[in-house]
């Protein structure tokens, strides 16, 4: 499908000379429009405004730029995904460059109509899984070169409540929230990353960990409840 | 909270869903409309949990990184390095050879079909891998009326009023249909795919959507339908693919029940296509059309009895070849 559209708006976007909705005659080769619009002939302001099915159509054929451009959409929230389940720069720093050399490669497995978030964090999650493995196997890790940017203050709670909020009281049960994070289960801690930090629906999560939805639901009310407890509030 | 019920409890369904949104939305706003009604002890258990979960919204920043330039670089080189080919994780070669056995027992056993005249599924995993990029007609209706490279066939008005296809309202009770068909035929040794945007409400027997590819021009007046003829349909929720020769193929899923619209996917070459609804494959095999006769491509919308005319409308269609 060759349906472009701005990810900001979510409307059709339509090439110079064009006129939405007035489709393309059969058999005119001297019509120079939508058909004019091959992969690699568009302007990367153009490209930068597709959206990630049509990115992804590209990136299929082997487009590096417009992979580039779901790089730059997705890599905070995929890194981010990382160090709030592994709290661990080096791990996520090997397995974020993965995640997105795999997806590079494996393009041609990603099918229209899924999201590409679900397909993107689908990766993520099962490298992470692995990444888990094997740390149980094998616990000493290699320190690598720190390319990650807010590392040091976005680990530490308390820093994090104090940019939240003025009100001190606020900011303690902010940051016990926070620390008690690391004390769920990994299941109750991954659906508050994925539902609550990413954003994703039930129906999302539920095609990303191969879960119920309504197992889902559960262990995000034990999950918070369990938080709740923890901070003191129960 | 002992038994919680969070399959059907609608409190429960709706706190869940608060959570998850967060402050703010709608969903927060009910739920806590909705806890003030349960008894106390009830309500502030409930209160606490949001509580935490509002602590995590003003918490969001919490370990949130962003790539630095050198994370960048590496994964730019690494990309230079990497051919965007699928290539079998090492991990997944020892399932593949257990799979690999169940396939030659599935091969034999549709060999032995096809040897019995079967209707079995040929291969078409070729149509898979086919880029469809160049548009030959496609509209999203937005012009409000019949777009051009498309004619109307069948007995019915039709409706584009509302930036979709759809019949118009009529007092005539009797079953008949009407579509839109490509004013002018793909070539049949053609390899092109369509793309329609479907939606349907209420019961989707009312009026049934159809997307097809025909062999033949002769559309009959009422019901716009040809003697020979590639089509898909929605059949008690069940996506059916009718084949040329009259056969039926349901499809072993149902749609979902959902107001959206969900596409529907034609991948056709000059003897075999591949037919999916909402990401799904329906059906794909040796198509049956004729080898030499131009395809004749469209939708239509065919009404049963006093139904309803707007329980199923088409949003988009698009006809691309690679």
């Amino acid at each position: 499908m060759q349906r472009r559209v701005d990810h900001a708006t979510r409307k059709p976007v339509t090439d110079a000379g064009s006129r939405e909705g007035v489709p393309v005659p059969v058999h005119s080769p001297d019509m120079p429009v939508i058909a004019s619009a091959e992969v690699h002939d568009l302007t990367p302001v153009v490209l930068g405004r597709a959206s990630d099915e049509d990115l992804m159509r590209r990136t299929q054929q082997g487009d590096k730029q417009a992979f580039a451009i779901i790089y730059e959409r997705y890599s905070a929230s995929v890194l981010s995904y990382l160090y709030r389940m592994l709290g661990n720069v080096e791990d996520v720093e090997s397995i974020g460059q993965e995640v997105f050399l795999r997806a590079f490669r494996f393009a041609p497995t990603y099918k229209y109509p899924q999201k590409l978030s679900t397909w993107l964090f689908t990766i993520t999650r099962n490298l992470a899984i692995n990444n888990a493995r094997r740390r149980k196997r094998n616990p000493v890790r290699s320190v690598t070169e720190l390319n990650l940017e807010g590392v040091d203050m976005s680990g530490d709670p308390y820093q994090v409540a104090a940019r939240a909020t003025d009100d001190v009281e606020k900011q303690e049960q902010i940051a016990n929230v926070l620390k008690a994070l690391d004390d769920l289960t990994t299941d109750q801690k991954e659906v508050i990353m994925l539902g609550i930090f990413q954003d994703l629906s039930y129906a999302e999560m539920e095609a990303i960990t191969g879960t119920k939805a309504v197992t889902l639901r559960s262990r995000m009310f034990h999950g918070l409840k369990k938080l709740a407890k923890m901070v003191g509030a129960e | 909270m002992a038994d919680l019920d969070l399959q059907s409890d609608p409190l429960l369904h709706l706190l869940t869903d608060a959570l998850r949104a967060g402050p703010g939305t709608p969903a927060w706003h009910l739920a806590l409309d909705r806890i003030g009604d349960t008894p106390a002890e009830t309500s502030a258990q409930y209160r606490r949990l949001m509580e935490a979960r509002e602590a995590l919204e003003s918490g969001r920043a919490y370990r949130s990184v962003r790539a630095g330039p050198g994370f960048t670089r590496k994964v730019m080189e690494g990309l230079d390095n990497a051919p965007p080919v699928v290539r079998v994780p090492t991990a997944s070669l020892v399932a593949l050879g257990g799979a690999a056995v169940v396939l030659l027992v599935l091969g034999w056993w549709a060999w032995a079909l096809l040897a019995q005249g079967g209707a079995t599924p040929n291969d078409t995993g070729q149509l898979t891998g086919v880029y469809f990029g160049r548009p030959v007609v496609t509209t999203d209706f937005s012009a409000r009326r019949l777009p051009a490279g498309f004619r109307v066939i069948g007995k019915l008005p039709l409706d584009f009023s509302a930036a979709s296809l759809k019949l118009a309202k009529t007092s005539d009770p009797s079953p008949a249909g009407a579509g839109i068909v490509v004013d002018v035929p793909l070539d049949a040794d053609s390899t092109f795919a369509i793309e329609a945007d479907v939606r349907t409400r209420g019961n989707p027997d009312d009026v049934v959507a159809q997307v097809f590819v025909s062999d033949t021009p002769d559309f009959s007046p009422d019901r716009a339908t040809t003697a020979h003829e590639l089509a898909w349909f929605v059949q008690s929720a069940r996506p059916t693919v009718a084949l040329p020769g009259g056969v039926l193929v349901p499809a072993n899923f149902k749609l979902p029940d959902s107001r959206d619209a969900y596409l529907v996917r034609f991948v056709v070459d000059p003897d075999s296509a591949r037919i999916e609804s909402a990401g799904k494959l329906v059906w794909s095999g040796k198509h049956g059309l004729s080898p030499t006769l131009p395809r004749y491509v469209g939708v239509r919308l065919i009404k049963k009895g006093d139904a309803r005319v707007d329980s199923a409308i088409f949003k988009s269609i698009r006809v691309l070849k690679p």
